[in-house]
């Protein structure tokens, strides 16, 4: 997944809270707001957002997923502001794959949708690649694990978020074999339940062979699919938004 | 409705086989990565080649095809175009029966599997021996490759062993060393008895009219030499303009395939009858089999594979379950875009495949063409919807873009999630609910609960 080139920056942002934590992970939303805030930005919260459209895109109805990008395009057009999303694949969903979704059609809503994916960051990117951040500070006593979900390859997200990660006094990072997918794919999950299970089961394997305190990701889907998983194999998996880990750490230091 | 096939392969697969195809994948990764890393420590080198590879295969198909048709004829080779696996196999058999041979040998080639030309020979009563050893060991047995490169990755050494003996190869030895020296000798005999060879072709050069042949077990050449008559059979999209282009592919093509820095050998075929000991008459039968189709739609970058197989070693699902899992002659992130397409009319038959991945982008990052498989394989998706063809336990989406497309009732509905968290789902097995909770369990649902919090706290 590869971000435009010349993405907007600036302060003020459009903060897109995804469906998943709309619907669950509600606690990541509200440390992902706190890290934006703390770090300098005025947070906007447009209340017609609702889903990227990626479950459509990635299951091949790209019709249902273009009116949904659509949708989404108007969600955010009340100003030119940044996206920003805790999400890695959400973000890329309107970065790279909507663009994908819309290759073919008229050339005014392509323009349109490459106009907005200029616009969208994951967040853990934006921090350090549009906001300059270098640092969290705070503290946490931990070892972590990291999963980088497959679709922040080729992003700012990996790096971004282990300097991040590796700035905070008392974290240590493990080494583990984290060679390839989790297996949730979005709605591969439920059409090929066995092998996302097994390519799950061999995720967390992994990851808890390596005894993490916590493991974590910039994508709450691949790990409500892991911790779904590794409990099913009664595996204890504390698995959190970074941005969670980052809000603990300030706090912590009495930051936040 | 019933469950993916795929996905029922993996749950029925034998725990060993599993195991030995995810070891041999990963392997096969692993010596990639290293073998590249060896040859290009320079940032982007590698990628910069892929890039080279993905712009020749761009190039103009057609051109170059009539070019390498009028430099083959020049070298004294027949050229034939077949516009199906039909007529393909019926060209191969005429030549066959022209020359009065009764004795074939071949080197492998997966266009042949492709057009399944081993079972129509038989029938025809024409016996046609692989010589490759993967290809011999599944060949006995009436068995499909398992992968393009390594034809019998499913099989361990003493099932193959046994195999041998029941075929009256070799007696029971499964020193890894002994199976291949035990074929060596039974194909010797084969060599020297061969009138025919017939073999693929990794690369056509345009301007030269040569074939290049890339091999790790000398075979080709032995086949050649005992041989009077060379059929060679390849997709059109093999044709590349020149030698100078070659060289981008073949740093490429060992690398990306097993971890080699080379194949073992690596044969220039331009012409017969210029040697002593080789075959003296050639033909050089280019296939369309859909691909002319293929060329002409969005799926055209699916013709640029070089069928090096570091797609499948790197893909998950592959690796869990290898190629018969696919049901067709190409496996992997490359048939689930190209074994649909190449069915033609039987599209529909195949409509699950692209559905078997879950769009991690490994191959992406592996393929030596550069093509954006994970792309194609979505675009597939749109491209079976468009069809109408049903897929099992697929999921409609229409109902799903109305409420992301209503924000009120979004809004409305999605703090309505918590009332789930009073049932008892943990049960429940059936639908999509039930699909996930068999392996998983459940979040605590918590929905409206961010929005409310943002108008106190935002």
């Amino acid at each position: 997944m590869t971000p435009p080139k010349n993405r907007i920056k600036g302060n003020t942002v459009n903060f897109m809270a995804t469906c998943l934590c709309d619907a669950i992970f509600a606690d990541a939303a509200k440390d992902s707001v706190e890290i934006l805030k703390k770090f300098g930005c005025k947070v906007l919260l447009p209340q017609n957002q609702t889903c990227c459209g990626q479950p459509a895109f990635n299951s091949g109805d790209f019709a249902s997923a273009r009116k949904v990008i659509l949708h989404t395009i108007d969600a955010f057009a009340e100003n030119d502001y940044p996206v920003v999303v805790p999400s890695g694949s959400c973000a890329a969903m309107l970065f790279d794959s909507a663009l994908v979704a819309f290759r073919g059609a008229n050339k005014e809503v392509y323009e349109q949708v490459e106009k907005f994916a200029a616009r969208v960051w994951e967040l853990n990117d934006f921090l350090v690649n549009a906001m300059g951040v270098e640092k969290i500070g705070g503290k946490l006593e931990a070892k972590i694990a990291v999963h980088n979900s497959c679709h922040t390859k080729d992003t700012g997200t990996p790096a971004a978020m282990r300097k991040l990660l590796e700035s905070i006094e008392g974290i240590e990072l493990l080494d583990f074999d984290s060679d390839g997918c989790c297996g949730f794919g979005g709605t591969f999950s439920v059409v090929f339940p066995q092998i996302s299970a097994e390519m799950g089961e061999r995720k967390v394997r992994n990851i808890t062979a390596a005894k993490p305190d916590i493991i974590a990701a910039a994508d709450t889907s691949c790990l409500m699919h892991q911790r779904g998983i590794a409990e099913r194999l009664g595996l204890e998996y504390p698995a959190r938004h970074v941005c969670q880990i980052y809000a603990q750490a300030l706090r912590n230091g009495g930051l936040l | 409705m019933a469950n993916q096939p795929i996905d029922s392969f993996c749950r029925d697969i034998d725990p060993n086989i599993k195991d030995a195809l995810t070891k041999a994948s990963v392997g096969s990764t692993v010596a990639r990565e290293k073998c590249l890393e060896q040859a290009y420590p320079e940032e982007n080198k590698t990628l910069h080649l892929r890039e080279l590879a993905n712009a020749i295969k761009s190039g103009n198909l057609a051109d170059n095809l009539e070019k390498a048709a009028e430099s083959l004829e020049r070298n004294g080779v027949q050229v034939l175009f077949a516009k199906d696996a039909d007529e393909a196999r019926r060209q191969i058999l005429e030549i066959i029966r022209a020359q009065n041979a009764r004795n074939v040998v071949k080197v492998k080639s997966m266009t042949t599997e492709e057009i399944e030309l081993n079972a129509y020979l038989h029938e025809n009563g024409v016996e046609a021996v692989e010589t490759d050893l993967g290809e011999l060991i599944i060949q006995i047995d009436g068995e499909r490759p398992s992968h393009i490169v390594k034809p019998a990755i499913h099989r361990k050494r003493d099932d193959i062993a046994a195999s041998f003996q029941k075929h009256g190869i070799a007696e029971y030895d499964e020193e890894p060393t002994h199976i291949t020296l035990n074929a060596r000798k039974y194909l010797r005999k084969k060599y020297f008895a061969a009138d025919v060879v017939i073999s693929g072709a990794n690369y056509v050069l345009a301007k030269e009219g040569a074939i290049v042949l890339a091999t790790n077990e000398g075979n080709s050449r032995f086949s050649m030499a005992g041989a009077k008559t060379h059929i060679a059979i390849a997709g059109f999209e093999k044709v590349i303009p020149s030698a100078r282009e070659l060289s981008v592919f073949l740093n490429l093509l060992g690398r990306s395939a097993t971890g080699q820095h080379s194949t073992v050998y690596t044969d220039f075929v331009a012409g017969a009858g210029k040697a002593k000991n080789s075959p003296q008459k050639m033909f050089m039968i280019f296939l369309d089999n859909g691909r002319s189709d293929i060329l002409a739609g969005k799926f055209a970058d699916i013709l640029k594979c070089m069928r090096c197989g570091a797609c499948m070693n790197k893909c998950p699902v592959f690796r869990l379950v290898g190629g018969h899992a696919y049901r067709a002659v190409y496996p992997g992130p490359l048939g689930i875009v190209l074994s649909p397409l190449l069915a033609g009319k039987d599209y529909a038959k195949y409509a699950d495949l692209p559905k078997a991945c879950s769009l991690c982008g490994g191959c992406a990052e592996v393929c030596p063409a550069k093509i954006p498989l994970p792309e194609l394989i979505v675009q597939m998706r749109d491209e079976t919807k468009r069809r109408h063809c049903k897929v099992p336990n697929d999921i409609g989406f229409k109902a799903w873009a109305l409420i992301a497309t209503s924000p009120r009732l979004w809004r409305f509905g999605v703090p309505l999630n918590r009332l789930a968290n009073l049932l008892p789902l943990d049960k429940l097995r059936v639908g999509p609910l039930g699909r996930w909770l068999k392996a998983r369990t459940l979040p605590k649902l918590r929905g409206g609960e961010f929005r409310k919090w943002f108008k106190k706290n935002g």
